[in-house]
């Protein structure tokens, strides 16, 4: 079985029994697979982020069980420190949360605490910070002496070292320019392909989902709206217009020019796709 | 003709002659050597790599930094005459707002309609003029319902409204939207593009969209990229978008739809190649494979 973590019945109530009472989740059921990239999206207090949050057991949820690796990680609330070393979590903007004073040491902020040997610590940093492509002589520099996108990488960094099995990432592109999305987005791929981990990726763009993710889960009033292959989710775009989110342009003309009985066929929601399409349909005309 | 709104004249700042360690700017480009000119009523989108310069050059307009050399002149005035006093820069911040990217860092009160006040409030104005002032701005964002709610219970697209609705209150001249929608979603991103483009065209304000969207940046009428601290490109949107292969050396991109038509040309096939929008992607796709 190819499940990591998987969501049971959950509600979570903010705010229960007062009268800010607020349902950000409702009974909702789920599960992320190991050695997929799965996109979550929805419109601001869809419920995200609670949800992203309850993965980690930064919030206990209201009811219902969150399943690691097929354990209930709830079962001993005294251990729960310990899940989050299993599910990482890079937050939005991550690089305010840089503090140590090279970026060595704050990469190896999390291995340190995990009680792993120097060496061992040594050979995580190095590996992360491969990962998201920061050169070693930055190793030694403060964080602080970086710009935003080299942050960002630092920050992202960190949370690899712990090689978390589940890693799950909230707008990791917000605020980079086209050509620091594409680099960090593309090297979440070589690291799910390398480490086999599930990749969570929490974004507002739809885009983003369409180039990078396996599959897409859309969240709407604090519940599952759909989820499927990013194939299935962006082949039905009336659909999520009408919970407030919205295609990748390029999926937008794809589907216009079907409506005008041009046969197209293929991955019709990334510019590649729509590219390689419309090529076999001039060929087959041409025939 | 008239005087423009924003004149630059040889305009260069540079960060290292500028140690200050409030700001977290190492690495980051200054600029130089900019000479642009931006007529009022204009709509112009400002493009630029991390760290390329351009909110530099934004935060030079409003005086938030002081250039190391070169003029500025904001409806002819030069703001960078060395005996300009305090009342002098209020009044060019008055002139030229901005609106940032993080909506949590730019509200300052508890209460939304206190917080549109607080500018006109320092300007020293009637009570019946800042009342009539933050009902028109609340108005003009479309969040007069919620003037006597808390701005922490907000979304993102609706505190952005508010700081917008801030400056409305101040009646600038220009807006500067300085990545105003990147931490939005797409319905509050729509929210804040609609509003800036209706400030423009309904009440002549100047905007000046600085953007990693290229899908916003093409909706304006001009595009100033910004590269290394020099302005490497000032033209009409369509003209800033039809040469890829420079836009991708930038580190930037053109629209979806552009890019597939380059694409496509890329590929050998011979498709039309002036189009912009989304729409005239369709019609010319349509018409070229329609034949096929």
């Amino acid at each position: 079985m190819n499940e990591i973590i998987r969501l049971e019945n959950i509600s979570y109530i903010y705010g229960k029994g007062t009268p800010f009472e607020k349902v950000a989740l409702d009974n909702v059921c789920v599960s992320f697979s190991r050695g997929r990239i799965t996109g979550l999206i929805g419109h601001t207090g869809s419920g995200k982020s609670t949800l992203v949050s309850l993965l980690n057991g930064l919030l206990k949820p209201t009811e219902g069980k969150v399943f690691l690796d097929g354990k209930d990680i709830w079962e001993n609330p005294k251990e729960i420190s310990s899940v989050r070393y299993r599910v990482g979590l890079v937050m939005q903007y991550p690089e305010y949360q840089l503090f140590d004073e090279t970026v060595r040491n704050d990469i190896g902020f999390a291995p340190r605490n995990l009680g792993l040997s120097e060496e061992e610590i040594a050979g995580r940093v190095n590996e992360a910070a491969g990962f998201v492509g920061l050169p070693a002589e930055l190793l030694e520099k403060s964080p602080f002496d970086l710009s935003g996108g080299q942050k960002r990488r630092v920050a992202i960094a960190g949370i690899l070292a712990m090689r978390p099995d589940v890693l799950v990432l909230d707008e990791p592109a917000a605020g980079l320019d086209p050509r620091g999305r594409r680099d960090i987005l593309g090297k979440l791929g070589d690291y799910v392909r390398h480490s086999g981990a599930s990749v969570i990726l929490v974004s507002h763009s739809m885009e983003d989902m369409a180039t990078y993710c396996d599959n897409v889960v859309v969240m709407n009033r604090g519940k599952i709206y759909a989820e499927g292959t990013t194939d299935e989710i962006f082949s039905r775009a009336d659909s999520l217009s009408a919970v407030g989110l919205d295609v990748p342009a390029v999926a937008k003309i794809a589907a216009e020019l079907k409506r005008r009985g041009i046969d197209l066929s293929g991955k019709l929601y990334t510019i590649d796709g729509v590219r390689d399409a419309i090529l076999e349909y001039v060929r087959g005309g041409a025939k | 003709m008239s005087e423009p709104i924003i004149r630059t004249k040889g305009l260069s700042f540079s960060y290292d002659e500028n140690k200050n360690p409030s700001f977290d700017v190492r690495e980051v480009h200054g600029v130089r050597d900019i000479n642009i000119s931006i007529e009022r009523g204009e709509y112009v989108a400002v493009l630029g790599h991390n760290g390329s310069g351009k909110s530099t050059l934004a935060k030079l307009l409003n005086m938030i930094l002081i250039p190391n050399s070169g003029d500025i002149f904001i409806d002819g005035v030069r703001i960078t005459d060395e005996n300009f006093t305090e009342d002098d820069v209020f009044d060019v911040r008055r002139k030229v707002g901005m609106v940032f990217q993080n909506p949590d860092n730019q509200l300052v009160a508890t209460v939304v309609e206190e917080d549109v006040a607080f500018g006109p409030e320092n300007l020293g104005l009637p009570r019946e003029e800042i009342r009539r002032r933050v009902n028109s701005a609340l108005a003009a964002v479309g969040m007069t319902e919620y003037a006597r709610h808390a701005p922490h219970k907000l979304s993102g697209g609706q505190k952005q409204r508010i700081a917008i609705a801030g400056i409305i209150a101040m009646r600038p001249d220009v807006i500067i939207f300085d990545e105003s929608t990147a931490m939005l979603d797409p319905l509050g991103r729509r929210d804040v593009i609609e509003i800036m483009e209706r400030l423009n065209r309904e009440d002549g304000i100047t905007v000046i969209n600085i953007t990693h969207y290229m899908d916003e940046a093409s909706r304006a009428d001009r595009v100033i990229i910004v590269n290394e601290g020099e302005v490497a490109f000032d033209a009409p949107a369509r003209e800033a978008f039809s040469n890829i292969s420079d836009l991708h050396r930038m580190g930037l991109e053109a629209p979806q739809g552009v890019e597939l038509m380059a694409a496509l040309r890329d590929a050998g096939l011979d498709v039309a190649e002036n189009v912009l929008t989304s729409e005239e992607c369709i019609e010319a796709l349509n018409s070229f494979l329609q034949d096929k």
